[in-house]
């Protein structure tokens, strides 16, 4: 009786294995260690029953779903693609011998590939990863997923590797090579594509024993937990350590007083160059710091409101003054000011959050990047110097004429607007001893554009201000000057309570690290500037631009 | 290469030694004393957390205007002034020289020389400004998302916001900690303002 019923529960169980071969055999396996610094790599060792394909699956014990996202736009943007709201692990991988049954490696388009810039070199192939769509999965495959159990959750979860909108909002998980991010992960020895270094993965086939180690997205926050699961079987939970110092909004490890001496550095180039400083800090974010954003904020809408944070301190500097100099022409300063606010407001933060995601946002700023360093390599031109020399010469004469007049009282007399008769499109005005020739229609569509352009950007937008006004609307530097200043603080101003209105803050902490290091570089810069060769300064730094229009265009195949 | 790289890595490992040992803890010790001074009592009158946030920015405005008291901004603007008008004065006794060479030199040489104390001026004005309003901000800021993180919030009301607002086009869900933080922030500098106008204004009056 006794050997009959062994018998009967061998077979049975070799019917069942037949029968549904995703069920799992005999797994024994275990962590090397129960705590992980961010970066360092996962080691599982185990056994598993012989003969069988080895799937482990490491992700956060913590799920997501596109209802979970904080942004707004985010928000709305996954929602309507996955309708049914499907719950997945923001971090997810399957480390696994047999990676063909998941994912094929092909080249595929990525960069620009849609939209006015698609075409080569903006749009280019890349080696991916390509991850199998639902109904190609094996049968025994979709059983050792861990916790992703339906189609829904795979699509979500492959959306959120291959897709950058995805990959910035969700996963955070830096893109292999310009590609998609790592999911699908096999032994690097065997199979030697970038996405699978650093992992290994020993598997005796025979005695079914097996080592496997990767290193899973070192920006994972602290404290968070990693599950583990062999062949479907959850086996073990590991806890994420930090490794430094962890913003939390950034969500990205950094030094503080790395980030600070970073942001002196571009305190003190941005007394050199006399603007752009918005551009370097944006830059200096997503390249060296690495913002990220938190889990359901796109990376793009945690870096404009931080930028425009720092924009803002230095218009109310010089504002304050030029009013209490009579410096404002206002019938045109008024519109300006006005169309901005509408502008940095009401378009373009809601565009920008909607349609400029960090891979749109790169891209955009790269090419802003090379107009600036274009310009830049322009004013360091023999000619530009001297032209650049006369110009300063007359704004300071305008500026000591001002300081005279007001001595003597007659500052209020002479900044007085005369005209005779308010023209919404064109009238003549006397300001200042001078007759000009005001557009305010002109200055409020403009104002409108180039508000929604600077607060899309989280940028100041000095760079637009004055050559609007000094090429389009030929007013002279004096009076375009208060007038762009103004431009710059109604941006930071509008963009940023529309930015805060939508849910989108700044990470406070790196804010800090930047102000309190453009300070620093503020007070230094001017005073080494006359020491530093300023001709060679502007070149290395138009160079510079163009290297990081060339990186965020991904025009440098290295770079990407 | 390798070197360079040691190298590099050494000065990243002070960094994070200074910023551990040094800089976080000093932090951490301000914030709690803060938390004790300020919210803490708030907390025992049960005081809601959006007046909380007020209280907070109300103390941050103070706060500003004692840095722009300590650190002499009136004053230094005003001496920047006089230096400059003096300047302008010595430049104008150059036209008074017959030798138009000399006049000339000595009037580029003068007018390099106001360029650059007054771009040094502007960056310290920058710079006074920044430590005055911005820094200031951005510490309350950070000290108060973490005291009333999204997360608090919706333990303590059931939503990640200050105050909920209704359903709008605009997609904005309610007001934060940091947007009532900021709006009673500038109010707090424009009543301050005002007050030291009015004060100026009396005191100019009876003097």
């Amino acid at each position: 009786m006794k050997r009959s019923s062994s018998l009967f529960m061998v077979l049975l169980a070799t019917l069942l294995y037949l029968c549904f071969p995703g069920i799992s055999v005999a797994v024994e396996a275990e962590l090397t260690a129960k705590n992980v610094k961010a970066g360092d790599p996962i080691t599982v060792k185990g056994t598993i029953a012989s003969g069988r394909d080895l799937y482990i699956v490491i992700c956060t014990e913590s799920t997501f779903k596109p209802s979970d996202a904080i942004g707004v736009k985010e928000r709305k943007k996954l929602l309507k693609q996955f309708e049914s709201d499907p719950t997945i692990p923001p971090n997810y991988y399957v480390v696994t011998n047999a990676p063909d049954g998941l994912a094929v490696a092909k080249e595929a388009d990525k960069g620009q590939t849609k939209g006015i810039f698609a075409f080569p070199p903006f749009k280019y192939k890349v080696r991916v990863n390509k991850i199998k769509k639902w109904a190609d999965l094996s049968d025994e495959a979709k059983g050792m997923l861990g916790p992703v159990t339906t189609e829904a959750e795979w699509n979500f979860l492959t959306y959120t590797h291959e897709n950058k909108f995805g990959i910035n909002t969700v996963s955070k998980e830096r893109p292999v090579g310009g590609g998609n991010a790592k999911m699908i992960l096999s032994d690097y020895n065997t199979r030697k594509e970038a996405w699978n270094n650093g992992v290994r993965v020993q598997l005796d086939k025979g005695s079914g024993k097996f080592t496997v180690a990767m290193v899973p997205y070192r920006n994972i926050a602290p404290d968070t937990k990693m599950s583990v699961y062999v062949n479907g079987e959850k086996i073990d939970t590991l806890t994420i350590d930090k490794s430094g110092y962890f913003f939390s909004t950034g969500n990205t490890y950094m030094n503080p007083l790395l980030v600070t001496l970073g942001a002196f550095i571009i305190g003190v180039l941005f007394v050199i160059m006399g603007a752009a400083g918005g551009l370097f800090t944006a830059a200096f974010q997503i390249t060296v710091v690495g913002t990220k954003g938190p889990l359901g904020i796109n990376a793009a809408n945690t870096i404009k409101p931080t930028n425009l944070f720092l924009t803002l301190c230095s218009p109310i500097t010089g504002l304050i003054n030029y009013f209490k100099e009579n410096r404002f022409a206002w019938p045109v300063a008024v519109c300006f000011a006005i169309g901005i606010v509408i502008g940095a407001f009401f378009l373009g933060p809601a565009f920008s959050a909607k349609y400029l995601p960090l891979k749109a946002y790169k891209f955009y700023l790269g090419i802003v990047c090379l107009v600036i360093g274009v310009k830049l390599f322009w004013e360091s031109l023999p000619g530009s110097i001297e032209k650049k020399k006369a110009m300063k010469a007359i704004i300071q004469k305008f500026n000591l004429a001002v300081k005279e007049a007001k001595g003597s009282g007659k500052a209020v007399e002479l900044g007085k607007v005369e005209f005779e008769k308010f023209n919404f499109v064109r009238f003549d005005m006397q300001f200042w001893g001078e007759t000009f020739v005001a557009r305010p229609l002109v200055m409020l569509i403009g104002g409108v554009i180039m508000g929604m352009v600077a607060a899309s950007f989280g940028v100041g937008g000095g760079f637009m201000f004055m050559p609007f006004m000094t090429t389009i609307m030929g007013y002279p530097m004096y009076l375009a000057v208060p007038i762009a200043l103004a431009g710059t603080f109604a941006t930071s101003i509008g963009g940023i309570a529309k930015y805060i209105l939508m849910g989108y803050s700044p990470d406070w902490m790196m804010a800090i690290c930047i102000a309190a290091g453009a300070i620093g570089g503020g007070m230094v810069g001017p005073k080494i500037q006359k020491k530093l060769p300023e001709i060679f300064l502007k070149r290395m730094l138009a160079l510079a631009l163009i290297i990081v229009f060339m990186k965020y265009t991904q025009l440098l195949v290295f770079l990407r | 290469m390798i070197f360079l790289q040691a190298i590099l890595d050494y000065i990243v490992h002070l960094f994070d030694l200074l910023f551990v040992r040094v800089v976080q803890p000093f932090f951490v010790f301000l914030g709690q004393v803060l938390e004790f001074l300020i919210i803490a009592p708030l907390l025992f009158l049960s005081v809601p957390v959006s007046l909380q946030v007020v209280a907070v920015a109300v103390l941050s405005g103070l706060f500003s205007m004692l840095l722009r008291r300590f650190l002499n901004v009136e004053k230094k603007e005003l001496t920047f002034k006089h230096a400059f008008t003096k300047k302008r004065e010595e430049q104008q006794n150059i036209k008074m020289l017959s030798d138009w060479k000399t006049r000339d030199v000595l009037y580029r040489t003068s007018d390099n020389e106001i360029d650059e104390k007054y771009n040094i001026y502007l960056a310290q004005r920058f710079a006074r400004h920044g430590i005055v309003y911005l820094l200031p901000v951005f510490f309350a800021l950070f000290w108060l998302e973490n005291l009333f993180s999204p997360e608090t919030l919706t333990l303590l009301h059931g939503y990640p916001f200050l105050l909920p607002l209704p359903d709008n086009s605009y997609g904005i869900d309610g007001l934060s900690v940091s947007f009532v933080f900021l709006l009673s922030y500038v109010l707090t500098l424009l009543v301050c303002f005002w007050i030291r106008k009015k004060c100026k204004g009396y005191l100019e009056r009876k003097s």
